[in-house]
């Protein structure tokens, strides 16, 4: 199940928030670790009982270190590696045997058959969450939970599962426990959560047929056009960023409508002006851990300049690896990180001077490493880079509904530009007139409510293809 | 102004909770989507799998009430602001709903070339020879394709070079030059499917509108009279403004289901008068495609041919007078062959790629074992 789904918004999101608004408060958290529980069973039946037996071992752990005269960093230790062999053996077991059984063969031996682990949706995420809840209680940034049920309440809870925000303990730690939710709350909740089913629903998933179909008419003629080869790959950088954003809009307005405030995930990263901006702009959440939880610990920018310069690589050399185990996720990790240290070295500082420049500069470097982030391979990369820049001078090939689609990539294009300005914010994030808004608020609820009907009319015809002569 | 949030948050709770409250009340009643394939479940549902999950997540929302809705409306907003159809392989311009394969595909690059199409054209003239010799004609129809019908609005991508390099163009010529029973309704329909009060073929659907099936058939029943020297029973109907049309007239604007229809040229019902007069009718084989169905699931049907009449659907599917589908058996079809009069074998343009679906190579086999 996920938010865009007819499911998720005709049954589960109007039975949880009606139900919210009228479950008393000591059993409101129950029931969103009811709903939380539920909405992972639906996807991954046989997963829930890896998530919940890692929930306990991961609460008894900080039970043990909280206890008077324990020995508090041996339990921190045992709780991140568990933790990471975990993920480890769920997310890279396929990968790291794969990787043997390939060097087998090239040496001669022959491969090597393996079992293949199934991946428990959401792990990368709930691990890492996992990860900030032991280290902020260790660092005596928030109190630990007394509650089992709190505990996998934070964990589990679903707006934030599947894919981030990746939301730090500390941030949170008191809205579990206690938490006020205003109406005006509520309601920006809301409005926020139907920008984020609009982007999805009507921006990306348009972007992500249409790079479908650029991708199925290349080659089709027998030769590959360097045009289409650059339109799909700025085709994915825009519905990458608004298929990603828009899902953790939704998840910052469910935790909104129920009284959380989550961090914010995204900031206008295709205007960053340099890497090092774009990652304190894109997937900031994820940033945000890998600075506090690895970066730091590895000695920040105390250290001597070489030492940075391989903390930052290991950093994105990780970052990469956590998106996916694969090489291409790894080596546009390290493509990044290279990036990050042209920056500390010299880029920055030129980049700076150029303005405008810099950020289309930037614009181009980011959609590159899409290229390789979009690959199946690091072979299917390489060709696609080849393709694009032969230049070659091919027409794009021909597609049903170009206008149609190029229409919604434009639209994006222009989306991302205006995010600079106030009046996009201030629509965002539902400041109205009386609060030195731009909108008023009659407006705002009156968009609110036209992209939630579109959408929802768009994501229950998701389905919908028939084809003609089905009974013929 | 937390009384005004107070106000739009019970507006919200409403909106989310409207569609749940509509489907549990099955309020209010729509009509079904039209063309949509019903949902089946496989045979084994897994939960471990997600095989479950994504059966039942499909069928409690399509059993909803607002599913039709939504679907209705989304295919409205895209075919108003940006002229597309969500219809598998179909577009929309300058007011007609085409198919995307009926264009330059089908007129050039599935051109089969003269060594193919030869030998085909043999057999079919072996074939004409042999049914003679029984006292039977054999008659080849080519029914309108869309793109040639309504060719000045095809866009410019789509064009047909002209050019003889396609197969449906060889086997004109080759009909022409040896005189074969043949009747061509693709230059009929060209030249008079405006002049007539109602569409031969529509803007909005893929094949002849039942106006241009009861046409074609009128001809070809007067054709076969004078082939067969006998006076068959001729179609005889009424025209008048639809009340329900047949969906195959408009089916690609049916399937379209939009709540608002863009306008076409006019359409009309068939009403046969004499379906159940005792009139001589044709015992026929029919071998073709979907332009057949215009006519077998009408009372045309009735009013024209012998209820030992069978229809072979492409290549593997065999309807009988009753529209019960069969597997082909040379046995039976033999035996059809034999209580025929008239074998029609009709293709589109575009299918003259398949053309005869199999059926000439069949009704060879059986008749040169008779010759031996």
């Amino acid at each position: 199940m996920v938010f865009s789904s007819g499911l998720f918004l005709l049954y589960f999101l109007p039975i949880a928030i009606l139900m919210y608004q009228i479950i008393p408060g000591s059993f409101k958290n129950l029931w969103l670790l009811v709903l939380s529980l539920a909405f992972y069973f639906w996807g991954a039946p046989l997963f829930i009982y890896v998530v919940l037996g890692t929930s306990l071992a991961n609460f008894i752990f900080v039970r043990q270190m909280q206890k008077p005269n324990s020995n508090r960093k041996f339990w921190l230790v045992a709780y991140i590696t568990s933790n990471l062999l975990l993920l480890g053996v769920f997310k890279y077991f396929n990968f790291f045997a794969q990787n043997f059984s390939d060097i087998s063969e090239y040496a001669g031996n022959g491969t090597v058959s393996f079992f293949e682990i199934a991946l428990p949706i959401g792990i990368s995420f709930f691990i890492f969450q996992s990860i900030t809840y032991a280290v902020d209680v260790y660092r005596k940034e928030a109190p630990a939970l007394n509650k089992f049920t709190d505990y996998l309440f934070y964990i589990l809870f679903f707006p934030q599962l599947i894919a981030g925000p990746i939301v730090r303990y500390k941030d949170i730690a008191k809205q579990i426990i206690i938490r006020k939710l205003s109406n005006e709350q509520f309601v920006s909740g809301f409005h926020r959560f139907s920008i984020g089913l609009a982007k999805k629903a009507l921006i990306a998933n348009t972007l992500g047929e249409f790079y479908m179909k650029l991708q199925y008419g290349q080659g089709i003629l027998g030769f590959e056009s360097s045009s289409t080869a650059w339109l799909m790959a700025l085709t994915y950088t825009m519905q990458l960023f608004f298929d990603f954003s828009g899902y953790s809009d939704m998840a910052i307005g469910i935790g909104r409508m129920v009284g959380f405030s989550f961090p914010e995930n995204f900031d206008k990263p295709y205007l960053s002006k340099s890497i090092t901006e774009f990652w304190r702009r894109w997937h900031i959440t994820l940033g945000t851990f890998m600075l506090h939880y690895l970066y730091i610990p590895l000695g920040g920018n105390r250290k001597k300049s070489s030492r940075i310069y391989v903390n930052l690589l290991l950093v994105f050399f990780l970052s990469g690896l956590w998106h996916g185990a694969a090489w291409n996720f790894v080596i546009w990790g390290l493509f990044h990180g290279f990036w990050i240290i042209l920056d500390r070295l010299f880029l920055k500082k030129v980049l700076e001077k150029l303005g405008i420049v810099s950020i289309l500069f930037t614009f181009f470097v980011v959609l590159n490493g899409w290229v390789l982030f979009s690959a199946n391979s690091m072979a299917e990369a390489w060709h696609n880079f080849e393709v694009m820049y032969a230049f070659n001078g091919v027409e794009i090939t021909y597609q049903p509904y170009f206008g149609y689609f190029t229409f919604f990539l434009t639209l994006s294009l222009i989306l991302v530009i205006i995010s600079a300005i106030k009046p996009y914010y201030n629509l965002r994030d539902f400041i109205p007139r009386e609060k030195a808004g731009i909108w008023n608020s009659v407006t705002l609820l009156g968009i609110t409510t036209l992209l939630y009907a579109i959408s929802f009319c768009y994501v229950l015809a998701a389905d919908y293809n028939p084809f003609i002569y089905f009974k013929f | 102004m937390d009384s005004v949030f107070k106000k739009y948050k019970i507006w919200i709770l409403l909106v989310l909770v409207t569609p749940l409250l509509l489907t549990i009340l099955q309020f209010p009643k729509t009509n079904p989507l039209q063309g949509v394939e019903e949902l089946k479940a496989e045979e084994k549902l897994s939960w471990t799998e997600g095989t479950a999950q994504k059966y039942y997540e499909n069928l409690w929302v399509r059993s909803s009430v607002v599913h039709p809705i939504g679907v209705k409306l989304r295919n409205q907003m895209d075919f108003s602001f940006f002229k597309k159809i969500n219809v598998h392989n179909t577009y929309y311009n300058d007011g007609i709903f085409y198919r995307f394969y009926n264009d330059f595909q089908t007129d050039n690059t599935l051109f089969q070339g003269e060594k193919v199409l030869n030998k085909k054209f043999e057999q079919y003239k072996e074939l004409y020879r042999l049914l003679k010799k029984r006292n039977k004609t054999l008659l080849f129809i080519l029914t309108p394709e869309k793109h040639h019908v309504y060719y000045k609005q095809v866009p410019e991508i789509n064009r047909a070079k002209n050019s003889d390099s396609s197969n449906y163009r060889y086997f004109i010529n080759k009909f022409t030059e040896t005189g074969l029973p043949f009747i061509n309704f693709d230059s009929y329909f060209i030249e008079n499917n405006l002049k007539k009060p109602y569409r031969l073929m529509a803007e909005t659907g893929i094949h002849w509108t039942n106006y241009g099936a009861a046409v074609a058939l009128d001809s070809i029943v007067k054709y076969l009279s004078i082939e067969q020297n006998t006076q068959y029973q001729n179609l005889e109907y009424k025209l008048g403004k639809p009340v329900k049309l047949n969906w195959m007239d408009n089916d690609l604007l049916t399937t379209s289901n939009f709540p608002i229809k863009p306008k076409a040229g006019p359409l009309a019902d068939i009403y046969v008068t004499n379906a159940d007069a005792k009139g001589k009718k044709i015992p026929a084989v029919l071998i073709g495609d979907s332009y057949f169905h215009a006519i077998l699931w009408t009372q045309m049907k009735d009013a024209v041919f012998e209820s030992n009449t069978y229809f072979y659907y492409y290549y593997n599917t065999e309807y009988d007078y009753f529209g019960n589908a069969h597997t082909i058996e040379l046995k039976r079809l033999k035996k059809q062959v034999d209580e025929a009069e008239c074998i029609i074998i009709e293709s589109s343009p575009m299918n003259t790629e398949n053309f005869g679906f199999g059926a000439i190579e069949k009704m060879l086999q059986i008749l040169r074992a008779e010759e031996k």
